[in-house]
């Protein structure tokens, strides 16, 4: 616990000393460059404790095939627009094998998926969104409402919206010199279908696979002995 | 001199009070090329696994595993890891990284070799296997046969003294299956490799391994030179190790007068050398040609004039396909790799929208058929059932279906179905823990509970030890008696001989000969049974199977 | 066509990339940002004659023409007013604004539809692994599995059309259904398998130590000789950039856009930095045209 304490404290530092940066040298507001700035820092010592970290090949293969599975899951749904089922696999992960591994195959699916669709800007906030969702199922999963369905199907139908408002927010940041309100919510409006689409999704899935998936996973890890290592 | 030694080895699995190994005594000199065989389930695996330390499986084991005089355990990892290469089942599995060059490396990587001698060792290697201009491919664009090329490639870069192979080929094609083991040959030839191979089909590696083992229930039953192997298991009518014996040899054994350990022919040439001499003793017969006349039914699948491509710009795989089952027959589809036979099946079921022409089945375009008018009629068995299996249990799996199809009496119509296939005690069981054989079974099993009309079967060998293969031929013969159609695309032309009634080639997209499988495949040069290439041309009359040669030869039929 | 960019160094087409996408970001002035996108779009051409580039045209001009026509309406900073619309203004300064923005964002994403052709895959995962090697290892393996599972899909999706499952008919529930069915029956026989993935690692030793990369691409003199010039002018153009050169003051009052001699030397090492695969590819040109006319020199010279 307190090496995670540590951690925190050393990111959010990172980022004060980045913003104060960033008012002192960029006085023409290179945002978008700086919010890119910012997701590295926050991201990197995540992956840096990966690097670090006494894990086994098995481990490893079973978080790729895991972030592959969530990147290819787009193609059974190809013909139903603006259903995915990528956050859904990224929360199933983040539950059954904790936080770490949910962010590492958030973010890795997203890498993974752009490298088919084409990396962009967007690749980075990509990243970002899907290993906070992983890792936030991973955070909450001990909590008494997580375990109920409905704790989870909430969970789900929140990080829709979350994640729909995060990716708004580099059009927003890459936009701040010019922020007005009408603009922010015009933003916000535009993707609201979007969002509730992607919430609704998240519920159906979970109320409908959330059971099987996850004793398919725990399964797994029972089989193979896999992430015995990680309690917290 | 001894490179390899199990003494008194037992095995057995934790919370499992069944012993998976018993007292193995086996012993391997520098050099030598071992074949182990055995039904699925006998141990083989685990037994290649415990040579492997690093994979060696979890459990209790007593007895001693010595490598080059001295005790396993006592070895370094990375000693080993160098010293003792393993190549397994599926060719894709193994692959990790994302270009052949990469995953050439991997391995030395891993041991932290310098840059120069991983150059040094590629450039050799490489070269040997001829695959300089695949090093910049990925490993998707690669055939079965070359990704298994590879991963043996991968292996061999660290220099192995022992290569252990864990059912190479049973994923490959019979050609890719045939230059793996050639490669397997050259290597134990040219450069004195030590090989342990546990493989299901012997037909050609009986006349080059040194030394050959078979398992069952974990224990070593016989063991031996190829040819006092095949004559010990005849003198002692061993049905269990029988079928593993390459048909060449089998001919021999129950068609000589005399037969001697030392004469069993191994391979076509010695058998065609010892036909030579049996004009005298063997009566040719004429050729029994079925006559059972064209079948008046109605055709129920009916392929017209098709022609498909995946792409615009890609070319035709199926280019004036033509095709027509009818009711109770049994097809079987032969074909080498690319030649669109899988296209073909996947065609059939539905699964594409040709460009031209069409497909119907019952007069009804497949393509259209949805819900109950398809799952109701047509069953499919894939090359992998595992993938028909949405439940963790096949009991469930089997209520889903029944619910599916509206079974009236589904709790006992599953019963019945289940003890009618002898797999009762595999219903409470985990789909992806039952074996090959097994797996197909039950998904049949689920089948046959709509009641369909037409089966399709893809590759349904691949992977299966001569008794799974022996068994599942008696099931199908068994469904087809009781009047189901059924259609199968495959490589193993021994299976498709000895089983359909029908059988057509493809060729470059299209079905080139169609006809009875004596009439498709006697006098082909490759594209037939071993026996006949043995029989071919010689004075006792060509036959294709060890059936059609007992019938043949014993009881000649004179017209 | 195998163009001299891609056998450069992936380190130096990094370098390349980073830079680029950072000064697309750094500077706002419009003859910058203007000239940055035209090279851009050179720079792309050379590649596969616009064929990638094209695939994005019409949303590259989407997104543009929505900046620029909607940035001034919703937006009433500024003082150079143009006229008034529904009671808003509408300034000279929010209309420019757009502008800058929108080729800003054009720049970004004509960089990546070049970085996605050139600095592809494998040769981005040596760039990472240089400093994240298992993330980048992990990246690898999954970037390996797609192709797979995306036939296993295929095969999968036949076995359960034919069991009735269909997710091209049916209501959208019936469909998301059966497609996470489909999924389902990946995640279970995928996992399965990938046993023995790892199992196919650790047999060749993966986790015994450290391990000690096979470097296929070695950095050539003239290499280095690039990455230093890239680095150099990236660092005349930050430091100017600092110091006000390059950029143009809009908000709250235009302010002018006029170059001054420093902002000229800026905007050449912009140049010269963004133009880089330019330079590469008009060289191996010369030097082929040249090789071409040398031997057909000799080649006269000896018949005559």
């Amino acid at each position: 616990m307190a090496k995670s304490n540590r951690y925190l404290m050393a990111v959010s530092i990172l980022i004060v000393i980045l913003l104060v940066a960033s008012i002192v040298l960029f006085q023409y507001k290179a945002y978008l460059l700086l919010s890119f700035l910012l997701i590295g820092c926050i991201m990197l010592p995540m992956f840096a404790r990966f690097e670090m970290k006494e894990i086994g090949g098995r481990e490893i293969v079973m978080l790729a095939m895991l972030a592959a599975i969530a990147a290819v899951g787009r193609v059974p749904f190809a013909g139903l627009p603006s259903v995915q089922p990528t956050t859904f696999v990224i929360i199933m992960v983040g539950l059954v094998f904790g936080a770490e591994s949910g962010f590492l195959v958030g973010a890795v699916a997203a890498i993974v998926s752009n490298i088919f669709l084409g990396q962009g800007p967007w690749t980075p906030w990509q990243m970002y969104a899907w290993g906070m969702v992983g890792m936030t199922a991973g955070l909450l999963r001990n909590t008494w409402w997580m375990s109920k369905l409905w704790g989870k199907c909430v969970f789900g139908f929140v990080w829709g919206y979350l994640f729909g408002w995060f990716m708004n927010m580099w059009i927003i940041v890459g936009n701040l010199e010019s922020f007005s309100w009408e603009f922010f919510t015009g933003i916000y409006v535009a993707s609201i279908y979007f969002d509730l689409a992607h919430g609704l999704s998240n519920v159906f899935f979970l109320l409908v696979f959330g059971v099987s998936w996850m004793r398919i996973l725990e399964r797994f890890k029972k089989k193979y002995g896999l992430f015995d290592f990680q309690r917290a | 001199m001894e490179l390899l030694a199990m003494e008194n080895v037992s095995f057995e699995f934790p919370d499992e009070n069944v012993k998976v190994l018993q007292n193995i005594d086996m012993h391997v000199s520098e050099g030598e090329f071992v074949v182990l065989c055995g039904a699925s389930g006998c141990g083989k695996t685990t037994l290649l696994r415990l040579l492997k330390k690093e994979l060696a499986p979890v459990g209790k084991r007593t007895g001693e595993i010595r490598y080059g005089g001295k005790a396993m355990d006592k070895w370094d990892d990375r000693t080993l890891v160098e010293e003792i290469g393993l190549v397994s089942q599926d060719p894709d599995n193994q692959i990790v990284m994302d270009e052949v060059m990469q995953e050439i490396v991997f391995g030395m990587e891993n041991l932290a070799y310098s840059n120069f001698e991983m150059r040094k060792r590629v450039a050799e290697m490489v070269h040997f296997f001829g695959m300089e201009n695949l090093l910049q491919t990925k490993p998707s664009e690669l055939s079965g046969g070359q990704k298994q090329m590879l991963n043996l490639l991968s292996v061999l870069l660290l220099k192995p003294k022992v290569l252990l192979l864990d059912e190479p080929t049973s994923q490959l094609d019979p050609i890719a299956a045939k230059e793996l083991i050639m490669m397997l040959e050259r290597l134990n030839k040219e450069m004195g490799m030590t090989i342990i191979l546990v493989e299901h089909r012997l037909e050609e590696l009986f006349a080059v391994a040194d030394h050959i083992v078979m398992m069952e229930a974990g224990q070593i039953i016989y063991e031996g030179m190829s040819r006092e192997l095949v004559h010990s298991l005849y003198m002692t009518e061993d049905e269990r190790f029988i079928p593993y014996i390459p048909s060449v040899s089998r001919m021999y054994m129950e068609f000589d007068q005399m037969p001697v350990a030392s004469q069993v022919p191994l391979n076509v040439k010695e058998a065609r050398g010892w036909l030579s001499t049996q004009s005298a003793q063997l009566s040719s017969g004429h050729v029994h040609e079925s006559t059972t006349e064209k079948r008046q039914a109605n055709p129920l699948l009916a392929v017209k004039d098709v022609y498909f491509r995946y792409g615009k710009k890609d070319k035709f795989i199926l280019k004036s396909f033509s095709l027509q089952i009818r009711q109770g027959e049994f097809f079987a589809l032969v074909g080498g790799n690319g030649s669109g036979k899988t296209t073909a099946l996947k065609a059939c079921i539905g699964s594409l929208r040709p460009q031209r022409g069409n497909i119907t089945f019952e007069g009804k375009e497949i393509t259209k058929l949805k819900g109950l008018d398809l799952a109701g009629k047509v069953a499919y068995l894939p090359q992998n059932p595992r993938t028909y299996f949405v439940q963790d249990t096949i009991g469930k799996e089997m209520e889903d279906a029944v619910q599916r199809y509206g079974v009236v009496n589904g709790g006992n119509r599953i019963t019945e179905v289940l003890e009618s296939f002898g797999i009762s005690n595999l219903r409470e069981r985990h789909p992806y823990d039952c074996s090959g054989g097994e797996i197909q079974k039950a998904a049949l099993a689920c089948m046959l509970l709509g009641n369909p009309e037409m089966l399709f079967i893809d590759e349904p060998t691949k992977g299966l030890d001569p008794i799974s293969k022996q068994r599942f031929a008696e099931i199908i013969a068994e469904l087809h008696k009781q009047g189901i159609t059924i259609m199968m695309v495959t490589h193993d032309i021994e299976f498709a001989a000895q089983n359909a009634e029908r059988c057509a080639m493809m060729f470059d997209g299209e079905i080139t000969v169609d006809g009875t499988p004596g009439q498709l495949f006697k006098g082909n040069y490759f594209y037939t049974t071993a026996l006949n290439r043995a029989t071919r041309q010689s004075s006792v009359g060509e036959v294709l199977t060890l059936e059609e040669a007992r019938i043949l030869w014993r009881n000649p039929i004179v017209i | 066509m195998s163009n001299g960019l891609e056998r450069m160094h992936p380190f130096v087409l990094f370098l390349y990339y980073v830079a680029v996408g950072v000064l697309a970001m750094y500077f706002n002035h419009p003859l910058f940002l203007g000239v940055g996108c035209i090279v851009l779009i050179l720079v792309n051409l050379t590649h596969d004659n616009g064929k990638a580039l094209k695939k994005w045209i019409p949303m590259l001009s989407v997104m543009c023409a929505v900046i620029i026509l909607v940035n001034p309406f919703i937006n009433s900073r500024g003082t150079h007013i143009f006229f008034y619309f529904r009671g808003k203004q509408v300034t000279l300064e929010a209309t420019l604004y757009g502008a800058v923005l929108s080729m800003s964002l054009v720049l970004i994403l004509l960089m990546f539809i070049s970085f996605n052709l050139i600095l592809n895959g494998n040769k981005f995962l040596f760039v990472f692994s240089r400093f994240l090697p298992r993330t980048a290892f992990l990246t690898m393996l999954a970037i390996r599995f797609v192709p797979l599972l995306n036939r296993r899909l295929d095969e999968i999706a036949d076995v359960q059309r034919v069991k009735g499952l269909s997710i091209k008919t049916g209501t959208i529930r019936q469909r998301a259904k059966s497609g996470m069915v489909i999924l389902q029956v990946l995640l279970t026989w995928s996992l399965e398998e990938a046993i023995e993935t790892s199992d196919s690692m650790k047999a060749r030793g993966y986790g015994i130590g450290k391990r000690s990369p096979y470097i296929p691409y070695r950095l050539a003199r003239q290499e280095v000789g690039w990455l230093v010039t890239l680095a150099v002018l990236l660092l005349i153009c930050l430091v100017g950039g600092l110091l006000g050169y390059g950029k143009i003051i809009i908000y709250p009052q235009l302010g002018t856009l006029q170059l001054y001699p420093i902002d000229w030397i800026v905007f050449i090492s912009m140049l010269v930095i963004m133009a880089f695969p330019l330079l590469i590819e008009g060289r191996e040109l010369l030097k082929w045209n040249y090789s071409l006319w040398k031997t057909s020199h000799s080649n006269s010279r000896t018949r005559t």
